[in-house]
């Protein structure tokens, strides 16, 4: 299994980079998971987005629907790929600990 | 050796390329067309389809016009030397006369069909020799692609010759073939120039059965099974 | 050589990781099965004539250029150990026709370039005799699987789909919070009660992507503003909101048991008719493979652009395309729906009927060339490969002038705006049911 070594912080993930067990999540890991976004700061902004996809995956093991991301959190699609470049699917779900959306995605 | 090609050897090739054919054909037949697999739009009429691909070569003229060109010379060469070499032979070149022409009217229109075939198989065979021999379709091509094509050459060019350079009683030819499809023994001489055409032609023969050439019969049965509908109608006819 | 990750843990299929010795030694018996089993497979291992007419048609080989992408060089691959092992007189024959044996490396090639194919089928439209390399690609997958060689990322699908009922591994819980809140998002903007009903009993069961739960939400409000209209009782079944059948590209026991389990939720819900979504070889997998994997069925399967079209046509529902505005549109046709799925009219006529400005792309209709992702190729680690195979498409919409692409497939909407970014072309895409969503007159 790769593991990457992120400011002292070691990681299972799987290929793709994404950690391999979602409950060990916490914010230290999201931290460093978004340097490997390209997101050198988690704003709170960014927080608002993590947290929500978080919180729905706890509730319902999946991300949300985009639509209802950008609802909920008040950000358009346009301003969620301004703070995460790699998009709402890869980047944001990644730092908020999920596994990979998969599927015809 | 001359005795083996004209008096055993047609035997065995007529042995080889029946066996081959049946034993080839049972074997597509023997595996399924489990599930639906044509492409649409589907024809109303498959074996009109057919028809239209074994006629014109329609696809061929559809998506790649100049091979079309190439290859419909040579396959329409192939087919009246086909054509040509039963009657011809049966009748030694005496064929139109059943059509009111004078025995040597009959000969000579013999001989200009004989022409028009053989020049139609000979540059239509060339050409797609050096088509294959050219970029992109070398790419793809194999020895035996090649192999098929300098033979199907070899014959075209020494039956060419015997029409012209070397002319061939058809007489003796008609008699030759009379003997051997009754059994009679062959104890005489034939054209050197005609028992290497002949061996040339057996090979082919005997080699059709086992190889890409018999794309005249499994070709047309893939294509048959792209071109049968489902069967199911449409909820609107649009 | 762009090549797909290989899974190395296959459940829940059944076949395991073979050691390179066992795979080599299992090769030719599993060929050998294979070409005994399909006509199809057999005839396009035994009758290419080399003649090259696919080498052009193929937008595999025209964005990747590597000559290991035209199908019948792609497909020499296997049909070199073919002749070389199982044709008749190979012995004698075989070398010379380029016969070759089986090695691993062979088989690292064939899972690289078989997984290069998006399965299309448009060199079956120009092969003279109809050789369908698309059937040698599945066949190949097929053998591939069973030598315990299938990509990470399918087998995640797989896997999803088995716990779940749909690729994404969406669970019902989410499903209802999802539908819930499309039901919201439409009253808001309609201010109508419209309901996306989800395992009750009804005529009519339709089958969504579970994209459209996802990214594609457009798609499924259209379908639900439809029915709403044409005031007919309908249902989406929560075990299965997934018309994607993964196992038509690479293995027939998935395609069955998908095929089985979307049957056995017809029946359940009493449906008369499966109504499958946007996505195109799914619908081919339903439409033609349904009576050879377990029919015959008497439950009637359509398209949702089928029934749209009626709808428009018999003026069940009305439609007004000043709605979709004054921009151009052009359609893609997904392949599996318009040249393997005969689904080729009937959303030209809808879209005639739901926009202004439409013009086709060339060409269009059975001869439209595949987005580059078709037969499942959405693996993030040949993104560089996927854009190659997506050139010809980029090219074709530029072409077009259009600023709107509508591409009623889910792997075509998952793939087109990452070629349109790649190859900087400012279009929108959408599926056709959105657009239909949009200009429904409630
Ligand atoms: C119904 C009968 C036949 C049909 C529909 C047919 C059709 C075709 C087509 C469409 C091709 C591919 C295009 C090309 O490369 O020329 C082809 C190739 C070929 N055919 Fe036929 N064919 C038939 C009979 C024959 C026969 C009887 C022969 C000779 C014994 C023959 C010899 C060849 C050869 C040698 C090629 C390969 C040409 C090349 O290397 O480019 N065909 N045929």
């Amino acid at each position: 299994m790769p593991q990457i070594e992120i400011d002292g912080l070691v990681l299972n993930v799987d290929e793709d980079g994404f950690i391999e067990d979602p409950t060990i999540w916490n914010e230290e890991i999201a931290k460093a998971l978004a340097k490997t976004e390209g997101v050198t700061e988690l704003t709170e902004d960014h927080w608002k987005v993590v947290n929500y996809i978080r919180n729905y995956y706890l509730q319902y093991q999946i991300a949300p629907m985009i639509r209802k991301l950008c609802k909920d959190t008040g950000f358009s699609l346009k301003e969620i790929y301004e703070l995460f470049p790699s998009g709402p699917a890869k980047g944001a779900c990644k730092i908020a600990g999920l596994p990979k959306p998969t599927g015809c995605v | 050796m001359k005795h083996f090609v004209v008096g055993v050897l047609p035997y065995l090739t007529f042995l080889i390329l029946v066996f081959g054919l049946i034993y080839r054909i049972r074997g597509w037949y023997a595996s399924k067309v489990k599930y639906q697999l044509n492409l649409f739009p589907a024809p109303d009429t498959p074996g009109g389809e057919i028809l239209k691909e074994i006629l014109f070569f329609k696809t061929l003229y559809r998506f790649e016009r100049p091979l079309w060109v190439m290859s419909y010379g040579f396959h329409l060469g192939i087919f009246l030397i086909f054509i040509g070499h039963i009657a011809g032979i049966a009748f030694a070149g005496h064929q139109f006369t059943l059509f009111g022409a004078t025995p040597e009217q009959s000969e000579k229109l013999s001989f200009a069909f004989g022409m028009l075939a053989g020049t139609l198989a000979f540059f239509g065979a060339l050409a797609l020799l050096l088509r294959r021999l050219s970029g992109q379709v070398k790419q793809v091509s194999d020895p035996w692609d090649y192999i098929d094509l300098l033979l199907i050459l070899a014959i075209v060019t020494t039956g060419n010759a015997m029409r012209t350079l070397a002319p061939v009683e058809l007489f003796a030819v008609k008699k030759y073939f009379a003997d051997l499809f009754s059994l009679r023994p062959i104890n005489y001489e034939l054209p050197t120039a005609f028992v290497i055409h002949y061996f040339f032609g057996q090979i082919l023969l005997m080699y059709l059965p086992f190889s890409k050439l018999l794309h005249l019969a499994g070709g047309l049965i893939n294509k048959a099974i792209i071109l049968t509908g489902d069967g199911k109608a449409k909820l609107l006819k649009l | 050589m762009n090549a797909p990750q290989k899974a190395k843990d296959l459940a829940p299929l059944p076949y395991r990781i073979l050691d390179d010795e066992e795979k080599v030694r299992k090769a030719v018996a599993i060929i050998r099965e294979k070409a005994a089993e399909s006509r199809m497979f057999k005839l396009a291992m035994e009758c290419c004539t080399k003649c090259g007419a696919c080498i052009n048609a193929c937008h595999s080989y025209l964005g990747t250029e590597d000559p290991y992408n035209i199908p019948t060089k792609r497909a020499d691959l296997v049909r070199s150990v073919y002749k070389q092992e199982i044709m008749p007189l190979s012995g004698v024959l075989g070398k010379v026709a380029g016969g070759i044996g089986v090695s691993a490396e062979l088989l690292e090639k064939w899972f690289t370039y078989f997984y290069q194919c998006n399965q299309c089928r448009r060199c079956a439209l120009v092969c003279p005799f109809g050789i369908d390399t698309a059937e040698v690609s599945i066949m190949v997958r097929q053998i591939l699987a069973e030598l315990g060689m299938v990509p990470r990322f399918t087998v995640g699908i797989v896997k999803n789909m088995a716990n779940t009922g749909n690729n994404m591994g969406i669970a019902k819980p989410a499903l209802l919070d999802s539908c819930e809140f499309l039901e919201e998002e439409m009253y808001e903007e309609t201010g109508i009660k419209i309901r996306i009903p989800v395992d009750e009993e009804a005529d009519i069961m339709y089958v969504p992507s579970s994209a459209d739960f996802f990214v594609n939400t457009n798609t499924m409000i259209g379908v639900a503003k439809m029915y709403h209209a044409a005031g007919i009782k309908w249902t989406i079944p929560s075990e299965i909101i997934e018309a994607a059948n993964f196992g038509l590209f690479f293995d027939e026991k998935v395609m069955k048991e998908h095929n089985r389990r979307l049957l056995d939720c017809a029946k359940k819900l009493k449906a008369k008719k499966i109504v499958q979504g946007e996505c195109g070889h799914g619908w081919r997998a339903a439409r033609m493979y349904t009576d050879g994997l377990n029919g015959p069925v008497d439950v009637e399967i359509r398209h949702i652009h089928e029934e749209a079209a009626y709808f428009i046509a018999r003026g069940i529902i009305k439609v007004d395309p000043e709605k979709n505005g004054d921009i151009v549109y052009t359609y893609h046709d997904p392949c599996n729906l318009a040249r393997a799925g005969d689904i080729i009219e009937e959303p030209r006529f809808i879209l005639r009927h739901v926009v202004k400005n439409f013009v086709e792309m060339t060409p269009n209709r059975e001869e439209n060339f595949c987005c580059g992702a078709g037969s499942g190729l959405l693996m993030e680690e040949i993104m560089e490969t996927r854009m190659k195979l997506g050139k010809v498409k980029a090219e074709q919409v530029k072409k077009t002038g259009a600023d709107y692409v509508v591409a009623p497939c889910s792997i075509c909407k998952a793939q087109l705006p990452l070629v349109f970014e790649y190859y900087n072309l400012p279009v929108e895409m959408s599926g056709l049911m959105d657009l239909v969503g949009k200009a429904i007159i409630l």
